[in-house]
């Protein structure tokens, strides 16, 4: 049938210019990703130089390069101990987020959705919560640890993870069971709801200086993974961005919502279950190391769709992995007041700055239902 | 005309709670036909296509297209075979008409959905045959309706399939759209020789359109045949008279008013005589010779003898009122 076709078309120039308008919106995409890679990279270095001790961006680079010894020892230290993690874990994590809430927006084919819909952040607040809170409190050995070594970065981490894992696990049953992504949003939902109760609970039955390192994780924060922890945070993050990447043809699929993409030939169980798991593992691992980031997941989808005026994942996915990498840096710039040695709660940044920008944007375009058909 | 699906013993309908929609089908589709799937609401027309389309299992029996069961072939291969058009809108405004087509060739690319050359020239020709080319670089809701299910069912067309199917395409469009629509899907059925089955609930329009009638009844009886055999042997009026709905073979229309107001006797001819007739069937009056009222359809004016009276009126919506009043004297 397709050779029949092949032979019998003629292209009439309407046709043909059909294809040149879809290659020139083509082309002014790939720009436009070029132009975000440079300023990102631009971004990268800035936030280098900057923080309470301002380090000229030649040195940075110098640095960067290896070539440490030539400079004062003490600006090696800040940058690559201190800055560089910072960055790199900004632009991971807001690659991350941003990734996994343009999977949950389009699978469940709705603007509110972001990487935490389906209870994975209340997870991982639930580990923590439970290690802060019952740390102390005589239930978890108390008596013979302090609670300051309990309580540590790494401890709170591990704790996430199981959190965030156990909901996970809970969530991917579901999604094999349920029939269609409406149930499972909202079964979602409610495994978010069921854990914020127990956080809940166990807040009310806890002292102040708990509750307080609590708070100070859900504030979020890039400066908490070190080094060595990039070790494991990297990898994984990229791991799970480069599979969102193959998860882009379904995705386009998706657009046209279940039934269509089923009639498509998408395995719909399979496909569902993939989105879950790599949200899962990139916003686990985010909440695990950085706290439950609020906002960019939701937000940076829906800039970069405006941006790029298109709703295909081929250029969406990795276009919102530079829009999120250059939001979380820039929100991370910000949040440590430059030149001053306050710190602001990260979570209030994003949402200070992003919720502002969000807005001018949607009311300048009105068109933000329009792209979920 | 070469066999694309078959069906053996087909029974539909739903496991938990059971209940059986119709059983013991055998059905038959063949290349270059448009077929329409007509019968009242309810009857499960949506659930044997969902069943054909293989996105629900049958209570029984089976589905071949060409030789093959439809349960044994991969998701990726079935949408090679057959493709769908909904009711359900899809208007996403960051999505154009081509990309929208584009997405048909779903089953034929690699992991990546990159299009190859051949893909372009279908997805072009696909356009071309449902005649949107002037559509193709428009967002979706920039669409009417009735463009947008055009480029719907250029989607469809893109697949590639023998077998598309269409639950009511014309559910949200105006009567021109809808024939427009009915006579596009007769034309692509005969040119690119698929088969394509409409479920619809435009009874007169798929008279007119379809080659074959598939007439399903709420006791899940499907007759099928050429449309005026179905008027012929009486199974479109007793499939609509159960719902109370009379079907008039001889005008190929329902009957919308039953209430007998009288007799009366009509002169004339041509197109005043044949519409003075439509109108007087509507408001209930019967026509015979010889009746106590007589009247005189001309161009544009009637003339209403009754009793050695004669009264002239220029439009039927008057004279229809004055015939109303006399019979309620």
């Amino acid at each position: 049938m397709a050779d029949q076709i092949l032979k019998s078309t003629t292209l009439t120039s309407a046709a043909h210019q059909t294809l040149i308008s879809h290659r020139f919106k083509l082309g002014l995409q790939t720009t436009l990703i070029l132009g975000l890679m440079l300023a990102l990279a631009g971004l990268f270095i800035f936030s280098l130089t900057f923080g309470s001790v301002e380090i000229p961006s030649r040195t940075v680079i110098t640095i960067l390069l290896g070539n440490g010894d030539e400079v004062r020892t003490a600006y090696t230290t800040i940058v690559m101990k201190y800055r560089f993690p910072k960055a790199v874990t900004a632009m991971l994590a807001g690659a991350a987020l941003a990734v996994s809430g343009l999977q949950m927006q389009t699978m469940f084919r709705n603007p509110l959705a972001g990487p935490f819909v389906l209870g994975i952040s209340s997870g991982a607040s639930l580990g923590v919560a439970l290690l802060v809170l019952s740390s102390g409190a005589g239930v978890i050995g108390g008596a013979l640890l302090p609670s300051r070594a309990l309580t540590s970065d790494t401890n709170l981490i591990l704790a996430a993870i199981i959190g965030a894992g156990v909901v996970m696990a809970l969530v991917l049953f579901v999604a094999q069971a349920v029939p269609n992504s409406t149930t499972l949003l909202i079964v979602g939902l409610m495994f978010g709801y069921l854990t914020s109760a127990i956080v809940s609970l166990l807040m009310y039955f806890s002292i102040a200086e708990q509750i307080q390192a609590y708070v100070n994780w859900t504030f979020g924060s890039f400066s908490g993974v070190t080094r060595s922890q990039l070790n494991i945070f990297a990898p994984v993050i990229l791991v799970g961005l480069v599979s969102s990447l193959l998860l882009s043809k379904p995705l386009n699929a998706l657009l046209l919502g279940e039934t269509y993409a089923r009639s498509m030939g998408l395995r719909i169980q399979i496909v569902r279950f993939c989105i879950v798991l790599s949200t899962a593992i990139l916003a686990g691992t985010v909440t695990a190391f950085c706290g439950p980031i609020a906002f960019l997941g939701i937000a940076v989808p829906h800039l970069t769709r405006m941006t790029f005026n298109t709703a295909d994942h081929r250029i969406l996915m990795p276009a919102c992995m530079l829009m999120g990498a250059i939001v979380a840096l820039i929100a991370a710039i910000i949040a440590d007041l430059p030149g001053t040695s306050l710190v602001l709660p990260l979570n209030a940044v994003t949402s200070l700055i992003g919720a502002p920008v969000v807005i001018i944007v949607i009311l300048k375009r009105q068109n933000l239902h329009k792209s979920f058909g | 005309m070469r066999t694309i699906l078959t069906t053996q013993n087909l029974s539909i309908g739903y496991k938990r709670p059971r209940k059986i929609v119709a059983e013991a089908l055998n059905l038959e589709l063949k290349s270059g036909e448009l077929v329409c799937l007509l019968g009242p609401n309810g009857v499960g027309k949506s659930t044997l296509l969902r069943t054909i389309a293989a996105m629900q299992r049958p209570l029984a029996g089976y589905i071949f297209l060409g030789q093959h069961n439809i349960h044994d072939l991969s998701p990726r291969q079935r949408a090679q075979l057959i493709s769908i058009v909904l009711t359900e809108r899809v208007d996403n405004g960051l999505l154009t008409g081509y990309e929208l087509v584009a997405l048909g060739r779903y089953p034929y690319t690699d992991f990546s959905g990159r299009l190859s050359v051949q893909d372009k020239t279908i997805i072009t020709w696909a356009i071309q045959a449902v005649g949107g080319t002037a559509l193709a670089a428009r967002p979706l809701n920039m669409l009417s309706d009735g463009e947008r299910q055009k480029m719907m069912i250029a989607r469809a067309l893109a697949q590639d399939p023998s077998l598309m199917l269409l639950d009511e395409p014309t559910a949200f469009l105006d009567l021109p759209r809808r024939v427009e629509l009915m006579r596009l899907l007769r034309h692509l059925a005969e040119d690119t020789q698929r088969a394509i089955l409409v479920s619809t609930h435009d009874l007169e329009l798929a008279l007119q359109s379809a080659h074959r009638l598939w007439l399903m009844n709420t006791q899940g009886i499907i007759q099928e045949g050429a449309p005026e055999d179905l008027v012929l042997n009486g199974a479109l009026q007793n499939t609509f008279a159960q719902n109370g709905l009379i079907f008039d073979a001889e005008s190929g229309t329902f009957k919308l008013h039953q209430q007998d107001r009288g007799c009366v006797t009509l002169l004339g001819e041509g197109l005043p005589y044949l519409w003075t007739q439509r109108a007087l069937a509507r408001e209930g009056f019967q026509i015979i010779p010889n009746a106590s009222i007589v009247i005189e359809a001309y161009h544009q004016h009637w003339r209403l003898l009754k009793n050695q009276c004669s009264l002239e009126y220029y439009t039927l919506y008057d004279l229809m009122n004055a015939l109303k009043d006399q019979q309620s004297e």
